[in-house]
């Protein structure tokens, strides 16, 4: 049992650290009282158990990982160099550099398509050649081509669209609309006009080949001539008509 | 009236230099310091924590924030006291936000939990005197709470965490018997 008196002093000088020094009336006390002493101990001890366990878990063993693994991360970041970066001038010059030549190329792109000629004066060229002639000459299509290509040609854009089966005076078609770059324009009209040729050639040849074949099919009756029946005894010769009669 | 201004044009490249020149340099300081202070920030992280994977996280953490604003800090000396309230404040900041999750978890498991049978572990005195030491250094005021973490981590002295702290030696010896009678009182 500890004493009253000396209870509070104990426990604080207990709480104070080992390396505290007891007041000498305390002292004289704890050498004089051996409960006083024994509780003093415990408290010691306690103080002891929990100073040992807080050490040891606050100085735990440091990942081996730790240093590097920050090591390379601090190489990773380098945020005050990447904000002087962007507040550099000198940081902004490649993009800038690079702004104006994609709008130089597309500037210059621009020019080539409007000195290149249109759709329509690459039809007409071409109808002038012997070989255009000679394939063209049956088409009906140049005269819907013609407004398409034209109105293609027209299109300083960089990008045209092309509704190849567009024709004059339409409001609205169903067929797609095809982006196309700026340089493959004429191409693509060319080759639309082409195709829709050959479509419409070998659609007329298949029409005279088989007008209609799916009209009904008109088989005329056949026409029989009726039988002239003649009686036996006229037309058999005699001999025969004796020996019918014998049997 | 307009105002005009005398430039230099081949300054901006010098400033530019200088600029990366004392980046190169606060970085070297900062990698110095790190080899020092990183083990500390990661034992009060593991202190408040007592998790290493988290404590790992927290001081890594710290440790970055600490080097983006490492030019802004005046009296480099300070470092390590710095370093300390930084990683001390994250991880308590971490603590409270998994203890909230656990608390959610506990909540939504609540109608399956059963109770985990004992381990001889879980028996152990000294597991057992662990885990009630943990919880009472949880329970104490953050200010005393770093005291005594501080005065436990790597053998600080008395002066060292008020060094650390910048705050006075008897303020640190208040605030760590204060400390310690709480936790007697909680485990006796």
């Amino acid at each position: 049992m500890i004493c009253k008196q000396y209870k509070q002093a104990l426990l604080e000088l207990a709480a104070a650290g080992p390396e505290t020094k007891p007041d000498p009336k305390l002292q004289t006390h704890l050498q004089a009282c051996s409960s006083c002493r024994s509780a003093f101990e415990n408290e010691r001890g306690l103080f002891a158990s929990i100073d040992s366990c807080l050490r040891s878990s606050a100085n735990s063993e440091i990942p081996s990982s730790f240093i590097p693994t920050l090591r390379a991360q601090l190489q990773r970041e380098s945020p005050a160099a990447q904000g002087a970066r962007i507040t550099n001038p000198l940081f902004w010059l490649p993009a800038i550099a690079a702004a104006a030549i994609i709008l130089f190329i597309f500037a210059s792109q621009d020019r080539r398509v409007k000195s290149q000629p249109t759709a329509e004066q690459f039809a007409t060229k071409r109808t002038e050649s012997p070989v255009a002639t000679a394939t063209t000459e049956p088409s009906p299509s140049q005269a819907t081509a013609a407004p398409i290509t034209a109105a293609v040609g027209k299109r300083p854009a960089s990008k045209a669209i092309i509704r190849p089966d567009k024709k004059p005076g339409r409001g609205s078609s169903s067929a797609p609309e095809i982006l196309v770059p700026p340089d493959q324009e004429i191409l693509l009209a060319r080759y639309a006009d082409q195709f829709r040729r050959h479509h419409q050639l070998s659609a007329t040849l298949l029409t005279e080949a088989a007008p209609d074949q799916t009209a009904e099919l008109q088989v005329p009756l056949i026409q029989i001539a009726k039988l002239e029946v003649k009686p036996l005894a006229d037309t058999q010769p005699d001999g025969q008509q004796n020996g019918l009669r014998e049997k | 009236m307009q105002e005009l201004v005398l430039i230099q044009p081949g300054r901006t490249a010098e400033t530019n230099l200088q600029r990366g020149a004392t980046e190169a340099a606060l970085r070297r300081e900062f990698e110095d310091r790190l080899a020092e202070c990183g083990p500390l920030a990661f034992r009060v992280a593991r202190g408040v924590l007592r998790n290493t994977a988290d404590a790992e996280d927290v001081a890594q953490d710290a440790i970055l924030r600490a080097y983006r604003r490492f030019d802004k800090l005046r009296d480099r000396s300070r470092f390590r006291a710095w370093l300390v309230r930084i990683t001390f404040r994250l991880a308590l900041d971490r603590a409270k936000s998994s203890n909230r999750r656990q608390h959610r978890e506990t909540l939504w498991a609540q109608p399956e939990r059963k109770p985990a049978p004992p381990t001889a572990e879980d028996l152990a005195a000294a597991n057992q005197f662990r885990s009630r030491l943990d919880h009472a250094v949880d329970e104490l005021p953050e200010k005393q709470r770093l005291v005594l973490l501080l005065s436990a981590i790597e053998g600080h002295t008395l002066e060292e965490v008020a060094a650390l702290l910048n705050i006075p030696m008897g303020t640190v010896k208040s605030r760590l018997f204060f400390a310690r009678k709480q936790l007697a009182e909680k485990l006796r």
